[in-house]
C-alpha cells in the first residue's frame, strides 16, 4: 500500500467496536484516498456492516480512530453523530421515505439551501443519474433500479466527503446490477467522490472498486487490489475466500519452487518459506492447462459450460480434484481421461497446517 | 438488525419515561385493589357474603357460560356461512353482521327489555296477534339476558373465525381432499378444528366483556359482580368491600386470560404465505342457499336494524317533550369529555409507543404490557382502584400543604378522576394502531434521516408525524368512542350530579323509562358506527381487526 501523499478521505485506525458484549471488530486499519472506490467483502457476520455503521456514527467505537478529510469523528472520548459527520449512506433496502415525493427526498438534506439552488440541485442530480421525469413520483411509483439512483442523489446531493454503500444491489436482479453498478462507478469517479462500499459478490467487488478489503472475523485480513487479492493472497484465508481454487499438498524444493504430484511447479516470485517444508499450493482453475501431450492424466467429475470456458472439475489417479478453465472448444465428456498441465506463473503456498 | 433484537436491562434516560410512569399509573389502583385483601371486614362480609356476593358469583359463572355458548354458536355460524359458502346477499352480509359492535350491550338490553315486556310494544303487537311472550319466553328471565348478551357480543367470534377463514389457504382443503376427506367431513374434521384458536380468541373475549358488564345486567336486574362492586359502594358505602370484590373478579378475569392463552392463540396454525390461494366458497343452491340467507337476515334484523328501527320510533315520540337545552349539556359533556381523553390517550399512547420504540430491551417489555393491562381490567374493578389510589393522594396531598387550600379535593371527584380513569384503561387502545404504524417506521429512516443531517425536532415534523398521522387519527376516534359508551366508570368517577349521555341512559333504563333513553341511545350508536367504517380492506395478517381481537 502506497502511501497517500495529500489528506486522506477516510483514515481508520485500530478500530475496535463492541455490539453488546461481542468485540465485532478487532483492529481494523484502512486509508481510502480521495476520489478513490473501496469494497469491502468477507463472510457473512465478519464486520463488515458494523464497519460501515461505525464509519456513519451509527455506533460507538471502543478504541481506533476515524477521521474524514481529517477530522477526527471517533476516538477515545469523541464520538462526531451521524448527522454531523458529512458522510452519505446509501442502504441495502434504498430507505426513501415514502410519503415524500422523489423531488422532496432528494431535497431532505438540503435544508439551508436557498430554494432556487435547491431546485437546481435537483435538476442537475436527476439529470446525472437519469431521473428526469420522476421528480413528481413517489417511491412505490418507481422501479427498483430507479429508488436505488434516487436513494444514491439524495446521498450525493449534500456532497458527502465519503458515500458509504450498504450492499447497494442485493435487492436488484443480475442484468440490472452490473449496468447499475458501473453506471454509479463512472458518477462518482466523475465527481471524485470516495466510496466505501460493502457487498458479498465478488465480482462486483472486482469491477468497481480499486482496491479491495477482505474483513475477516473482525480483523482485515488483507486490503490490496484485486489483481494482489487474486494473486498475491494474504493468508490461506484470502487465497480460499477470494475466487474459484483447489489446494493441493507439496514439499517447498527452493524459496521459488515446489514439488508435487503434478512435478515441481516454479514461480516468479520468491515465498518466505524454507526448503523442506511442507506446503498447500493453491491451484486456480486458470493455472490448469489442458494438454493432451502432458503425461499428467485426469478424470472428468464433472463439467459446467461457461460460455467461453468450459469449467472442468478432474480426479487425479491419487484422487486430488482440482479445477480447470479449458477454452470452451475442448468439449470432453464425463469420465473421459485429459492431459494436464499446470503452468503457475504466481505460486501460491502456505504451510501444511 | 443487531441493533433491533432485544437487550436486557434497562437504562435511565427521559425517552423511558413515558413507559415508568404509565405503568406506574396502571399499576397503582391494581396493587391497591389486591392490598385490600388484607383489610377484614367481618360485619359486611357477612352480609355481603350470604346475600350478595355468593348469588352474585354463581350468576356470574353462569350468565359467563351461557353468553359464551351463544355467542360461539351465532358467531362460527354466521362466519362459517359467509366465510366457505356463497349464496345471494352474502358480500352484504359479510360486512353488515359486524355492525351490532357499534351498538353498546346495555342499550341493546333495554330495546329488548322495553319492547318485550307486558307492555312493551312489540309484546302488545305479538299478544294481538295470539302469542303471548311473557309467558312463553319472558325476557326479564336467565334466558333472556343471555339471549340479548350473545346478540350484543357475538360479533367477537364472528370477526376472530371470519379472520382465520380469511387467512387460510385452499391448500388445506386441496391436501384433505386427497386423503379422502370431503363434505361435511371437511367443515367438522378440518377446517372448524383448525379455526379452533381463533374460536378461543373471540369466545374468550367475549367472557372477559360478559364478566365486565356492568349495564347490561343492571337493566335485567340480574346481580353479578359488577353490581356487587356498585351496590358494596353506593349502597353500602364500603369503598373496601367494593376492593375486595374488585379483587375476587379481576383474578377471575386472569384465570380467563390465563385459559384463553392456553389454548394456544399464539400457536395460531398459519398455512398461508402471501403466495398462498384463498379458500375456495362452496356456491349454496335452493333450499341451502334460503335458509343461510334467512339466518343471516334473521340475526342481522335482531342485531341491528329492529333496535335501531325502535329506537328511531322512540326518540321520535318523545322528541318534543325531552330534547331541550339540557340535551345540549349532556352533549356537551359527553363530547368534551370524550375528546378531551381521545387527545390525552392519544399522546400517551404516543409517548409509550416512543418509549417502546426507543428501548427494545424486555425491562421496556414488561413495562409496556403493564401499562396497557387496563384494557383487560372491566371498568368496575378499576374505577374502584383508581379512586382509592385517588382518596390517598388526596390525603397525602392536603397533609402536605395542611391549611393552604381548602378542603376541596383536588382529585377525588374531578374530571381530572375521570379522565385518569380512562387513560388506565384505554392506553391500550390508543398504543396498539400508533405501535403499529410505528412499525412502518423502521429504524433505518431515523438512520437515514440523521445522516442527512436533519435534527430531531425536523425528524419528528418532516418524517415521524406525517408517517404516524392515521395511527393518530384511528387511536383518536377509537379512544373517543370508548370513552363515549364507557358506563361503569363513568358513573363511578363522576362529580357529583355530572350526567353523559351514557349516565343519562343508565338513569332513564333505571327508573324503567326506556322510551327516554332511546335518544342518548341514537347519538352513541351513530358515534359507534366511525370505527368500524375506519376498519381498512381485509387483510390476512387480522392487521384490520379491532385491537381487543388481535
Amino acid at each position: 500500500m502506497t502511501r497517500p501523499t495529500k489528506v486522506p478521505a477516510l483514515q481508520v485506525r485500530g478500530l475496535e467496536v463492541f455490539l453488546g458484549s461481542i468485540k465485532v471488530l478487532d483492529g481494523v486499519d484502512f486509508c481510502i484516498t480521495a476520489g478513490q472506490i473501496a469494497c469491502l467483502i468477507g463472510p457473512s457476520g465478519c464486520g463488515k456492516t458494523t464497519l460501515l455503521r461505525a464509519v456513519a456514527g451509527f455506533e460507538k467505537s471502543s478504541s481506533g480512530s476515524i477521521e474524514i478529510g481529517g477530522a477526527a469523528l471517533s476516538r477515545a472520548g469523541v464520538h462526531v453523530p451521524p448527522e454531523k459527520r458529512n458522510v452519505g449512506f446509501v442502504f441495502q433496502d434504498y430507505c426513501l421515505f415514502p410519503h415524500l415525493t422523489v423531488d422532496e427526498n432528494i431535497t431532505l438534506g438540503l435544508r439551508d439551501l436557498p430554494r432556487e439552488e435547491k431546485i437546481r440541485k435537483v435538476r442537475e442530480w436527476t439529470g446525472i443519474l437519469n431521473l428526469k421525469g420522476t421528480e413528481s413520483m413517489y417511491p412505490h411509483q418507481l422501479s427498483g433500479g430507479q429508488q436505488q439512483r434516487v436513494a444514491l442523489a439524495r446521498s450525493l446531493v449534500r456532497e458527502p466527503g465519503v458515500l458509504l454503500l450498504d450492499e447497494p444491489f442485493s435487492n436488484l436482479d443480475i442484468d440490472l446490477k452490473e449496468s447499475v453498478s458501473r453506471e454509479i462507478r463512472d458518477v462518482l469517479k466523475a465527481r471524485g467522490t470516495a466510496a466505501l462500499w460493502v457487498t458479498h459478490d465478488q465480482k462486483e467487488a472486482f469491477s468497481v472498486a480499486d482496491i479491495i478489503g477482505v474483513l475477516a472475523g473482525g480483523t482485515l485480513a488483507q486490503w490490496g487490489t484485486s489483481y494482489e487479492l487474486y494473486h498475491e493472497p494474504a493468508s490461506r484465508f484470502v487465497a480460499d475466500f477470494v475466487g474459484q481454487g483447489v489446494f493441493i499438498r507439496g514439499r517447498m524444493l527452493g524459496l521459488d519452487r515446489v514439488e508435487t504430484e503434478l512435478g515441481v511447479l516454479r514461480g516468479e516470485r520468491s515465498l518466505e518459506i524454507s526448503p523442506g517444508t511442507p506446503v498447500e499450493v493453491l491451484l486456480r482453475p486458470d493455472d490448469v492447462f489442458h494438454d493432451d501431450a502432458s503425461s499428467f492424466k485426469a478424470e472428468i467429475v464433472s463439467r459446467i459450460f461457461q460460455g467461453p470456458y468450459i469449467l472442468y472439475t478432474l480426479r487425479l489417479p491419487s484422487g486430488q480434484i482440482l479445477l480447470s478453465h479449458v477454452p470452451s472448444h475442448h468439449n470432453h465428456a464425463l469420465g473421459e481421461k485429459i492431459g494436464i498441465k499446470p503452468d503457475v506463473s504466481h505460486l501460491i503456498a502456505f504451510p501444511a497446517a | 438488525m443487531k441493533s433491533l433484537l432485544p437487550r436486557p436491562g434497562l437504562s435511565w434516560s427521559t425517552s423511558a419515561l413515558p413507559g415508568f410512569v404509565l405503568a406506574i399509573l396502571t399499576a397503582a389502583p391494581i396493587l391497591v385493589l389486591a392490598s385490600s385483601i388484607f383489610q377484614p371486614l367481618p360485619d359486611l362480609w357477612e352480609h355481603l357474603g350470604r346475600y350478595v356476593l355468593m348469588p352474585a358469583l354463581s350468576k356470574t359463572v353462569q350468565l359467563t357460560l351461557g353468553v359464551c355458548l351463544g355467542t360461539f354458536v351465532i358467531g362460527t355460524l354466521l362466519a362459517s356461512l359467509t366465510g366457505l359458502t356463497e349464496f345471494p346477499g352474502r358480500n352484504f352480509f359479510d360486512r353488515a353482521l359486524i355492525l351490532p359492535l357499534a351498538m353498546p350491550a346495555y342499550v341493546f338490553a333495554f330495546i329488548y327489555v322495553g319492547s318485550l315486556e307486558y307492555s312493551g310494544p312489540a309484546a302488545v303487537f305479538l299478544r294481538s296477534a295470539g302469542l303471548d311472550l311473557s309467558t312463553l319466553l319472558p325476557i326479564r328471565s336467565f334466558g333472556g339476558v343471555v339471549a340479548v348478551m350473545s346478540l350484543a357480543f357475538y360479533p367477537y367470534v364472528y370477526l376472530t373465525v371470519r379472520q382465520c377463514f380469511l387467512s387460510q389457504s385452499q391448500s388445506i382443503v386441496e391436501s384433505a381432499r386427497v386423503l379422502g376427506i370431503s363434505g361435511a367431513g371437511l367443515f367438522f374434521k378440518v377446517l372448524l378444528p383448525a379455526a379452533r384458536p381463533w374460536i378461543a380468541g373471540g369466545v374468550g373475549l367475549t367472557a372477559m366483556e360478559t364478566v365486565a358488564d356492568f349495564g347490561t345486567v343492571s337493566v335485567f336486574n340480574y346481580d353479578t359482580l359488577t353490581s356487587a362492586i356498585y351496590k358494596a359502594w353506593f349502597g353500602f358505602f364500603s369503598l373496601t368491600g367494593a376492593a375486595q370484590i374488585s379483587t375476587m373478579l379481576f383474578s377471575g378475569v386472569l384465570l380467563l386470560i390465563l385459559l384463553e392463552k392456553s389454548f394456544g392463540r399464539g400457536a395460531r396454525f398459519w398455512l398461508s404465505g402471501k403466495k398462498s390461494v384463498p379458500l375456495q366458497k362452496i356456491r349454496l343452491r335452493g333450499a341451502a342457499a334460503f335458509s343461510a340467507f334467512g339466518v343471516c337476515s334473521l340475526v342481522f334484523l335482531l342485531g341491528f336494524c329492529l333496535p335501531v328501527i325502535q329506537l328511531i320510533l322512540w326518540s321520535l315520540r318523545h322528541l318534543s317533550q325531552d330534547f331541550d337545552s339540557r340535551y345540549w349539556t349532556y352533549f356537551g359533556r359527553t363530547a368534551a369529555v370524550s375528546a378531551s381523553a381521545a387527545i390525552l390517550i392519544t399522546l400517551a399512547g404516543l409517548a409509550l409507543a416512543y418509549s417502546a420504540r426507543r428501548h427494545r430491551s424486555l425491562g421496556m417489555r414488561f413495562l409496556v404490557s403493564t401499562a396497557t393491562l387496563g384494557y383487560a381490567v372491566p371498568g368496575a374493578v378499576l374505577a374502584v382502584g383508581v379512586v382509592i389510589v385517588c382518596a390517598h393522594f388526596d390525603r397525602a396531598l392536603s397533609a402536605l400543604i395542611g391549611g393552604v387550600l381548602s378542603s376541596q379535593p383536588l382529585m377525588t371527584q374531578s374530571v381530572l378522576l375521570m379522565q385518569l380513569a380512562y387513560l388506565v384503561r384505554f392506553l391500550r387502545v390508543s398504543f396498539a394502531p400508533l405501535e403499529s404504524a410505528m412499525e412502518r417506521l423502521p429504524v433505518r429512516y431515523d438512520e437515514t434521516a440523521r445522516i442527512l443531517g436533519m435534527s430531531g425536532k425536523s425528524i419528528l415534523a418532516q418524517i415521524h408525524i406525517p408517517l404516524l398521522k392515521s395511527g393518530l387519527l384511528t387511536s383518536a376516534v377509537l379512544v373517543f368512542v370508548e370513552v363515549m359508551k364507557e358506563l361503569p366508570m363513568t358513573l363511578m368517577t363522576r362529580p357529583f350530579g355530572w350526567e353523559t349521555l351514557a349516565v343519562r341512559i343508565f338513569e332513564m333504563t333505571s327508573e324503567g323509562e326506556w322510551e327516554r333513553a332511546a335518544l342518548p341511545s341514537l347519538v352513541l350508536v351513530f358515534c359507534g358506527l366511525l370505527p368500524l367504517l375506519l376498519l381498512p380492506k381485509d387483510r390476512p395478517d387480522g392487521a384490520n381487526l379491532p385491537e381487543a381481537l388481535r
